[in-house]
């Protein structure tokens, strides 16, 4: 009755009613986010579709009686010593501890999001003009900068391989540029930033630190017509490596993967020399003779680059992965793989060990 | 309850049905629709940082995903949506609390699309100004304020998002306003136009 009484006081009391309305006009004042409230949707469905497949795949698991376990009994040893023999065949292969990064927010395109050399963090650029820094390890460390203050829009992202400096591509209409960004500070502001490289009429993409930093090799488009260059990140030198798109380079820098008409091919920068690996994109690099690349089919490749013709074999996905691999992206001492896969609507990502 | 005179988002929310068939029959997505607007707005109001009631914004509805099928359908979704709103956003500022926010200036930059400019009675000076007040109010208050007022939710969800009795929150909620009131008639009384 107390408490209705002062409902009934809040009701008749004309500052309290001028206060509720301004505490409504305080309210309308707060934006709501309808992108955020859109890309949000969209990977909430994603996730709901990945949790009924999992679910599905638990249903599949039937009780066995126990007169028919010996015979499974028999067949599992036979497969374990199979499966023992497979692990040692391909032992640098085999991925383990996959984690869905389902606490990212929406990436539009494989580029946005990049591992660090050192596995342990990721940066993706997100809401056209915000990096994001954030450790694998607790989801709660993360750093944000606000990127150069342009009317662009930021689309890819790279790790120097010393992580202190992140390559990030803009495209403002006509024009495109990437920048270097400061990835030592403390983060919460505008990243301190200088602009390498800015050309109207073109499109670059695809930024990547060679080992020592003294370089970025880069997709530039003009057209339809794709071609790899390198930028010096000390001096104003650039050049035109090739023909082609999506530059990686080997752990020595001494070569340069990419992709051309479809082929994944390795030019050696010293002598110009080309060779063919085979159909695929996305390549990125286990040691200095040994590619990855991502199939036309979503499945992951190996070349190796010793033999003689190059061997291509094909890398065990994941278990429980029905979609299709875009990317795989290392880290230096490829233990730790970022992996994308494009799902029905969106991409996905998640971090594995390699064992 | 009464409490809809003067103000159109409680006309709104005593509207919605509290039946236990309605939520029954409702999807993840459809209640996603229709509650993320009121779960941002909190989150935003709260956290200041726009940036980071985003963030938490994702992490409320992702971990309301999981847990959806524990989510018993007997009570109302708000008020189930809301402790996990409110638990992160109590988590967040526990996390943060010897970090400096970075306050976003959304009053004077940003306007909400529903935003009629003719109802603008109030300046943004003078928003600000209430602001500043509402954090003059204690934790308690505060809490029951937003939670009333920015996320739409009735004294009874108030309640159950706290783990308050009704009549706290009442109680609360009344001495919060005379507080407020109080302010406003000892400060720089802020002007009907």
């Amino acid at each position: 009755m107390k408490d209705d009484k002062h409902l009934r006081e809040e009701m008749h009391d004309s500052t309290i009613s001028d206060l509720l309305q301004h505490l409504t006009q305080l309210r309308q004042k707060v934006p709501v986010n309808y992108q955020l409230k859109a890309d949000l949707k969209a990977q909430l469905l994603e996730r709901m579709r990945e949790m009924e497949r999992m679910q599905a795949g638990r249903q599949v698991v039937k009780v066995v009686p126990w007169w028919r376990k010996k015979r499974w009994m028999a067949g599992g040893a036979i497969l374990l010593g199979l499966s023992f023999s497979l692990f040692f065949w391909c032992r640098h292969f085999v991925i383990s501890q996959e984690e869905a990064l389902n606490w990212l927010p929406p990436i539009q395109a494989v580029e946005q999001i990049a591992l660090a050399p050192n596995g342990e963090q990721i940066a993706y650029v997100a809401d056209g003009a915000r990096l994001f820094l954030r450790s694998l390890q607790d989801e709660k460390e993360i750093l944000r900068f606000q990127l150069p203050a342009t009317k662009g829009d930021y689309q890819a992202v790279s790790w120097a391989n010393r992580m202190d400096r992140l390559a990030v591509v803009e495209e403002s209409g006509d024009i495109t540029r990437i920048w270097l960004i400061n990835a030592s500070e403390e983060g919460g502001h505008q990243a301190s930033s200088r602009l390498l490289i800015e050309e109207p009429g073109t499109k670059f993409s695809t930024p990547d630190w060679s080992p020592d930093n003294r370089l970025i090799a880069y997709t530039r488009r003009k057209g339809t017509h794709e071609e790899v260059w390198v930028n010096s990140t000390v001096s104003l030198e650039k050049r035109k490596v090739a023909d082609g798109s999506q530059p990686a380079w080997s752990p020595s820098g001494a070569g340069l993967a990419y992709v051309h008409d479809g082929m994944v091919s390795v030019i050696d920068l010293a002598s110009g020399q080309v060779q063919e690996v085979g159909a695929g994109k996305w390549p990125d690099w286990l040691s200095d003779d040994r590619l990855v690349f991502t199939t036309s089919n979503g499945n992951l490749a190996e070349a190796r680059l010793h033999e003689k013709p190059v061997q291509i074999v094909s890398l065990p996905i994941p278990s429980g992965v029905q979609d299709k691999i875009v990317r795989t992206n290392w880290s230096s001492n490829q233990e730790d793989v970022l992996i994308a896969y494009q799902s029905v609507h969106s991409l996905a990502f998640s971090v594995a060990k390699r064992r | 309850m009464g409490m809809a005179i003067k103000r159109g988002m409680h006309e709104e929310v005593d509207t919605l049905p509290e039946k236990k068939e309605y939520y029954e029959s409702r999807s993840f997505t459809e209640l996603y629709d229709e509650y993320f607007d009121r779960v941002n707005r909190y989150l935003r109001y709260r956290v200041h940082n726009s940036w980071d009631a985003d963030d938490l914004t994702t992490t409320v509805f992702l971990k309301a995903l999981e847990k959806f099928d524990q989510y018993s359908r007997t009570n109302p979704f708000a008020s189930w949506i809301f402790r996990i709103a409110h638990n992160a956003f109590v988590d967040f500022v526990r996390k943060n609390r010897e970090i400096p926010v970075e306050h976003d200036d959304y009053l004077a930059d940003e306007t909400d699309e529903t935003w009629q400019p003719e109802q603008q009675v109030l300046t943004n000076e003078e928003i600000a100004l209430l602001r500043d007040r509402l954090e003059l109010l204690t934790q308690d208050q505060r809490d029951v304020l937003t939670l009333r007022y920015f996320g739409d939710l009735k004294i009874h969800q108030v309640a159950e998002v706290l783990g308050k009795t009704e009549s706290s929150v009442k109680m609360i909620s009344y001495r919060a306003l005379q507080q407020l009131k109080k302010l406003y008639e000892g400060g720089d009384r802020i002007e009907r136009r």
